[in-house]
């Protein structure tokens, strides 16, 4: 019986000895470098609302000004103009400073002027958007540069199919390249320099979060002035920032761990570019 | 322990339960092959793809995240793994009814860039076993098992940690034949921490008396 105890073992030490691979790992890299690098990217693209709005409101009152005559008489039929032009889907009031936007009986968002153009040095115009406590702040610094902070803004984050309302901070530099600056910020030439704070607390897994499986993850881009990121607008490729470095910081507050992802943009011929993503070493062209 | 429910539970205990109750008084699969004897077999297994996700154990995946992980590891090798191998105990409890339990074990690992990660899994389960056939040379046989699971994962790295997760699994239902009467071998296909194919050879110890 000995004997036929000893096959048994032998036979099975024989099999399990066949060791089995089951993930190939060729060409690994990690995923965190580009996955923050694509939430900058995505973010950078949904947080000029407030900005568009303002451009907007500010070629609304040019509109006005410069087409109404002198007594007043005509001021309804260039105000449809104006709503047609610049909010053909909305409707525009103004009280004192204030513009107010509105969706039928709602207000969609207003905008406190201060009483001055957007385009003069030093005007300052608040963005209040519904359901957004804080104000989003545009500052005329003179010299086509603005002063952008945006305190909790809820960025519409736009996916395949839907879009997620993720809540950013930022205080930005954004300075406008030559004259022509229309009512579409992604729609012009610029170089935006600063800091872009991005917080996220979603559904991660059983492994590795909170006990509610989220995990809370703070990323801040730091875009310095000395590298500034570069928008130039093809009409093909307008949400495309073509040159630039800057870093971004990864704080887990679920895991208590923080990491840092370099980005370098190099514009290429034929209006391309080619980004390197850099985390822990680990370099990836893109 | 996840909060999520379980319908593949339910459902592979339903299909056990119902498989058994039909085998059981269907006349055509219960034809007479009795083996008198009183016989305490060991059978000693390997199988390959454990279905650890559907009993719910999670740190058997291999995680790559999509989106930012500052917990994210560079595998610079790939996984790998024994696979199940189980020690099995049975005894006849009547003629064609078997009763016994088993215990299975296996163990993954791989390295990473910032270290290594090694897995053990360990089972102890009971045992059910009817046998549609049963003839001196060949059997053919429906298993039904349930008990606890525990696994343990180890993180070698600059942060190490050690994790265990347990679980009980309610129901693993296996189909196999073996071939043989003193010495014999054996394949069965199924659902279980032993594996989804798995086979190996066993002994039968006849020199209990009736």
């Amino acid at each position: 019986m000995k004997k036929h105890i000893v096959y048994i073992v032998m036979s099975l030490l024989s099999v399990t000895g066949c060791v089995e691979s089951e993930i190939d790992t060729e060409a690994l890299h990690y995923k965190t470098g580009a996955a923050a690098f694509t939430e900058v990217e995505n973010a950078l693209d949904a947080i000029f609302v407030p900005l568009d709005k303002s451009l907007a409101i500010e070629a609304f009152a040019d509109y006005l000004e410069n087409n109404r005559l002198a007594d007043g008489s005509n001021l309804l039929d260039v105000w449809l103009d104006a709503e047609d032009l610049y909010f053909p889907e909305n409707r525009v009031r103004n009280s004192g400073d204030r513009w107010f936007v509105l969706s039928g009986a709602d207000t969609l968002y207003s905008i406190d002027t201060g009483g001055k153009s957007l385009f003069t040095t030093g005007s300052l115009w608040r963005f209040f958007e519904d359901g957004i406590k804080d104000c989003q702040i545009v500052e005329n610094l003179g010299e086509s540069a603005f002063s952008y902070t945006l305190s909790g803004y809820l960025a519409r984050i736009d996916r395949e199919y839907y879009y997620n309302r993720q809540p950013i901070d930022a205080e930005l530099r954004i300075c406008f390249n030559g004259s022509g600056i229309g009512t579409a910020t992604l729609e012009s030439d610029f170089s935006l320099s600063g800091s872009l704070e991005i917080y996220n607390n979603t559904y991660y897994s059983y492994w590795g979060s909170n006990k509610d499986g989220y995990r809370e993850v703070r990323m801040t881009a730091n875009f310095p002035g000395s590298t500034p990121l570069i928008h130039k607008y093809y009409s093909n490729t307008f949400r495309i920032f073509s040159a630039g470095r800057y870093t971004i910081n990864i704080e887990d507050i679920t895991m208590d761990k923080t990491d840092q992802v370099n980005v370098s943009i190099v514009s290429l011929s034929s209006h391309t570019r080619e980004v390197t993503v850099t985390f822990r070493g680990d370099a990836v062209v893109f | 322990m996840s909060s999520r429910k379980h319908p593949m539970k339910f459902t592979a205990c339903f299909g056990i339960v119902s498989a058994l109750f039909l085998f059981s008084l269907s006349p055509s699969y219960c034809e007479a092959q009795e083996v008198p004897e009183k016989i305490l077999e060991i059978r000693a297994g390997w199988g390959s793809s454990p279905p650890y996700g559907m009993i719910e154990l999670h740190m058997y995946d291999t995680y790559y995240p999509d989106g930012v992980d500052l917990t994210e590891m560079l595998p610079i090798s790939d996984k790998y793994t024994i696979n199940p191998v189980s020690l099995e105990v049975a005894w006849p409890i009547s003629g064609r009814w078997d009763a016994g339990g088993r215990v299975v074990y296996n163990q993954t690992w791989q390295k990473f860039v910032e270290g290594s990660v090694a897995s053990y899994y360990f089972s102890a389960e009971a045992m059910i076993r009817y046998n549609i056939v049963k003839r001196e040379y060949f059997r053919l046989y429906a298993s039904a098992f349930c008990g606890p699971f525990v696994a343990t994962r180890v993180e070698r790295t600059d942060y190490p940690s050690r994790q265990t997760e347990a679980t009980f699994i309610p129901a693993e239902l296996y189909l196999g034949f073996s071939g043989g009467k003193r010495i014999f071998g054996f394949c069965e296909i199924g659902f279980g921490t032993g594996g989804t194919l798995r086979g190996g050879v066993g002994y039968r110890f006849n020199n209990v008396a009736p």
